[in-house]
């Protein structure tokens, strides 16, 4: 094909030759001389079978027989190329994932450096300290914690995860954690973002290529049976991100043994009492609370849709949203908001078009926005019920007698709720925390730090290894008598 | 003695004058050349009205610093999003004196419907605009035919949206004995369509069908489980409109036009797609009879009337775009005399020669991944 050669992977499949792959197709992102291409190898089943098949042999025949440190050692020296912003790769990231994602160019580099912090070897020794009690069970038997015996604990030999693309470098995590499970792992890019994951793996195979054969990177269009039959039928562990709909069409395919887990739509607010509503710290509650509702374009699903703003301080909830908007726009010369789609301009403007009009005629509602285009929006609103935003950085105030109230406000969401962030005394944060736990809620965190959970979080209120690992005991102490 | 001596009231000469200019403009019809600066003079006026006469719509241009008198074009008046028209009544007079209130169908959230507030000069106003506005689009050789209208009959369901009042207006004028609805309590008729269909075939008597583009999706799924095509007499004609994304799949317009020929026989030329919403007192729809007619060789688009124009904005500063980018499409039309004359809509589409042409509706925000958007989760709790 004309070109190809030219245009970047979109796919990491150590040790095959684009000859043993055969045809590829171009993904093409952005427009005129922002256009980027990459290429996509056409997948075929008997392509996908070889290629797991590789997976497999290179668990089995180096990645499970590394031990736990040797492995997070690895990682954290690939990790740590991209400390260095020379780094070619990073390079490369930093000026083709803001075409390809839309994201600006500094928004892409504050995540890569909060990556670089984020998956650091001693991270990830916490992280299994914190799962497993001992890494060690990862590579022998060891004696258990309390009860008598040994056990060790067994990854799977295939994890396949299926990636969401809202936020650039989800991807890693899930690759990371794979292998400090002693998994291969083939990943799913999303469609809107399959760059950063495939740059990773490289970097994970210009410290440890051989490790690096336990990684693979491909895409395929979401629902093809033929491949995803090959897929899900040779792995042993499914990891889905996505909406429902895409989760339950996954879930129907996953043969019944696997072990599948799935993180759907999720949505989080945020809850910002009088103690913070004062004069000599209000303007840092509301640069907090811009960094939330700004970060990721407000993709996450741990970006707040709502402020709670408690009422009866020295700066009322309706002053509280104007602050916001300072704030909004301060956060937006630092770091812009990114290209959005024309459809998500119309919605922008034609809800502050609404809020504009209300805006007008009541008290209630006031609406402060961007002077230019629709960069960034507060809304405030005496109605407190909860209402999903519309994203891009479109953030509601809503007051309350007490935050007390919120929990019955956000009863109608809660099977969706993930995030709270909270800017209360210690002992008002807790009674929140117990509440919003009730209610579903797996993270409550100070507000400006909602899209930046650590390595540690019980994401979707589980493990993030323990859930898919599985353990073998020995009861009785051997040689005993 | 008058009611009262405010300029703007409903009743003052300032405003019995404009009805009387505008009605005479839009009653000169679709033919008229050379109307930029009766249209720009028109508009002012409406403009100086409307910003008067209704006080949201004031404050709303006051924030923007635009008053009449400051501004001499139309391009400068100052657009209302459509969906402001679900938020408070938009109009000139106390919304309680309205003798008609439109709604729109409100497809994303019934709740939340544009209401359109008409006096009888805007009611009358839009009788007009609506005669004028399509007809010739429509019946090029003011010819009648037999109409067969994919909707319930008004006595089972009212109008209340500015089409289909409209649109009936526009039908009756034009039809062979009655209007024959295919629709009621229970859904679309099928079965009688088909049957009228092949009679219209004996008779070789032409008829217009009209529905909105996902009814006839859904008409042709039927005939094509049924194995039935038609082949309808010369002259026959299918009317479509409201977007081509149907409940169970979504096709492109080419894709439409093919598919309705291939099932009815009807020539591309005689597949007139309309576009109107209650927010605009004026009907547009393909020129593709039209040229056929008189000889036009021009592509498939929708030329507004003389007392519209229509331009097409940035959807992210909301600035005009050079002719052929696509963006968001924004309406001025003389005949919203109650209501606001400039609507920004959310129709994506781009200009074409002397008109527009309509690519679709923004889908409003899709989140990109594990967020949540709006749509989803109201449809997840069951809203």
């Amino acid at each position: 094909m004309p070109g190809t050669k030219t245009s970047i992977p979109a796919f990491f499949l150590s040790g095959f030759t684009e000859a043993d792959i055969g045809e590829f197709v171009t993904l093409e992102f952005g427009t005129g001389k922002d256009r980027v291409r990459m290429r996509s190898p056409v997948l075929t089943p008997s392509l996908l079978s070889k290629v797991i098949a590789q997976l497999k042999e290179a668990q089995e025949q180096y990645l499970s027989k590394l031990s736990v440190y040797e492995i997070i050692e690895t990682i954290d020296k690939a990790v740590a190329l991209w400390r260095d912003s020379a780094y070619p790769p990073r390079r490369k990231a930093e000026a083709l994932l803001p075409l390809i994602t839309g994201y600006s160019s500094q928004m892409i580099t504050q995540t890569l450096d909060e990556m670089v912090l984020m998956l650091r070897g001693e991270n990830l020794r916490l992280l299994l300290e914190e799962e497993l009690g001992d890494p060690l069970f990862l590579d022998q038997f060891r004696p258990r914690r309390k009860s008598e015996g040994m056990c060790k604990v067994y990854g799977p030999r295939l994890t396949t995860a299926v990636f969401a693309g809202n936020v650039p470098g989800l991807p890693v995590g899930n690759i990371v954690y794979a292998l400090l499970m002693k998994s291969a792992i083939l990943g799913k890019s999303a469609s809107e973002e399959p760059l950063f994951a495939v740059l990773f793996a490289q970097s994970l195979a210009e410290v440890d290529p051989e490790l690096a054969r336990s990684v693979a990177m491909v895409c395929w269009k979401g629902g093809d049976e033929e491949i995803e039959d090959v897929v899900f039928s040779s792995s042993d562990a499914v990891i889905v991100y996505g909406g429902e709909r895409s989760v339950n069409e996954v879930r129907k395919r996953v043969p019944s043994g696997t072990r599948f887990i799935a993180y759907g739509h999720k949505l989080s607010f945020g809850v910002i009492g009088r103690e913070h509503l004062v004069a000599d710290r209000v303007r840092q509650t509301a640069a907090q609370a811009a960094i939330d509702a700004s970060v990721f374009d407000q993709q996450g699903c741990l970006s707040p849709h709502v402020f709670y703003v408690e009422e009866g301080a020295e700066i009322a909830p309706k002053e509280f949203a104007k602050l916001l908007a300072q704030e909004m726009d301060v956060f937006n010369r630092e770091i812009p908001r990114g290209r959005i789609s024309p459809d998500e301009s119309a919605a922008i403007n034609q809800l502050r078009g609404s809020y504009e009009f209300r805006e007008l005629e009541e008290d209630d509602v006031a609406v402060h926005a961007s002077s230019q285009g629709t960069d960034w929006t507060v809304i405030y609103e005496r109605d407190p019920s909860f209402v999903p935003s519309c994203l891009n950085r479109t953030i509601r105030v809503k007051p309350v007698k007490d935050v007390k109230d919120v929990v019955d406000l956000i009863k109608p969401v809660k099977g969706y709720l993930q995030t709270v962030g909270a800017a209360l005394s210690d002992k008002r944060f807790l009674l929140m925390a117990d509440k919003m736990g009730q209610l579903g809620a797996d993270r409550i965190c100070p507000l400006g730090k909602m899209t930046a959970p650590s390595l540690t979080w019980h994401h979707d209120g589980r493990f993030n290894l323990l859930d898919l690992l599985r353990w073998t005991d020995i009861e009785e102490v051997l040689d005993k008598g | 003695m008058p009611k009262t001596t405010n300029k703007y009231a409903t009743d003052s000469e300032f405003v019995r004058n404009l009805e009387r200019d505008i009605t005479a403009f839009i009653k000169a019809g679709t033919e008229q050349t050379d109307t930029e600066d009766k249209f720009n003079a028109l508009a002012l006026l409406l403009f100086e009205y409307q910003y008067n006469a209704n006080a949201p719509y004031q404050k709303y241009c006051a924030k923007r610093g635009i008053k009449p008198g400051d501004i001499e074009s139309w391009q400068e008046i100052p657009a209302v999003p459509m969906s402001a028209f679900k938020e408070i009544p938009l109009c000139t007079f106390p919304p309680e004196e309205a003798t008609r209130i439109f709604r729109s169908s409100g497809t994303t959230n019934p709740e939340k419907r544009s209401k359109i507030y008409l006096n009888d000069t805007g009611l009358k106003l839009l009788d007009t605009s609506y005669m004028y506005s399509v007809v010739n689009y429509l019946y090029p050789s003011g010819e009648n035919l037999h109409t067969l209208f994919m909707s319930p009959p008004p006595h089972l369901v009212p109008p209340d949206s500015v089409l289909m009042y409209g649109y009936l207006k526009i039908l009756a004028n034009h039809t062979i004995g009655d209007i024959e609805y295919f629709m009621d309590e229970k859904g679309f008729n099928l079965e009688a369509l088909v049957a009228r269909l092949r009679k219209a075939e004996e008779t070789g008597e032409s008829v217009f069908v009209i529905s909105v583009t996902t009814g006839y999706l859904h008409f042709f799924d039927y005939c094509l489980s049924k194995g039935i095509s038609f082949n309808l007499p010369e002259g026959s004609r299918l009317g479509d409109g409201g977007g081509y994304k149907g409940r169970s799949r979504e096709i492109s317009k080419k894709e439409f036009f093919e598919l309705a020929q291939k099932m009815t026989g009807v020539p591309p030329h005689c597949l007139i797609n309309g576009y109107s919403m209650t927010e605009l007192q004026t009907a547009f729809c393909d020129n593709v009879l039209y040229n056929h007619v008189n000889g036009i060789k021009e592509p498939r688009y929708k030329l507004g009337p003389p007392w519209t124009r229509s331009v097409v904005v940035d959807p992210e500063t909301l600035q005009p775009l050079t002719k052929g980018e696509t963006g968001l499409l924004r309406h001025y039309c003389l005949a919203n005399f109650n209501t606001v004359m400039a609507v920004q809509t959310d129709d994506l589409g781009y200009q074409i020669k002397d008109g527009f042409e309509v690519v679709g509706r923004a889908k409003g925000a899709e989140a990109r991944g594990c967020s949540i958007a709006m749509d989803e989760l109201i449809s997840a709790q069951g809203m």
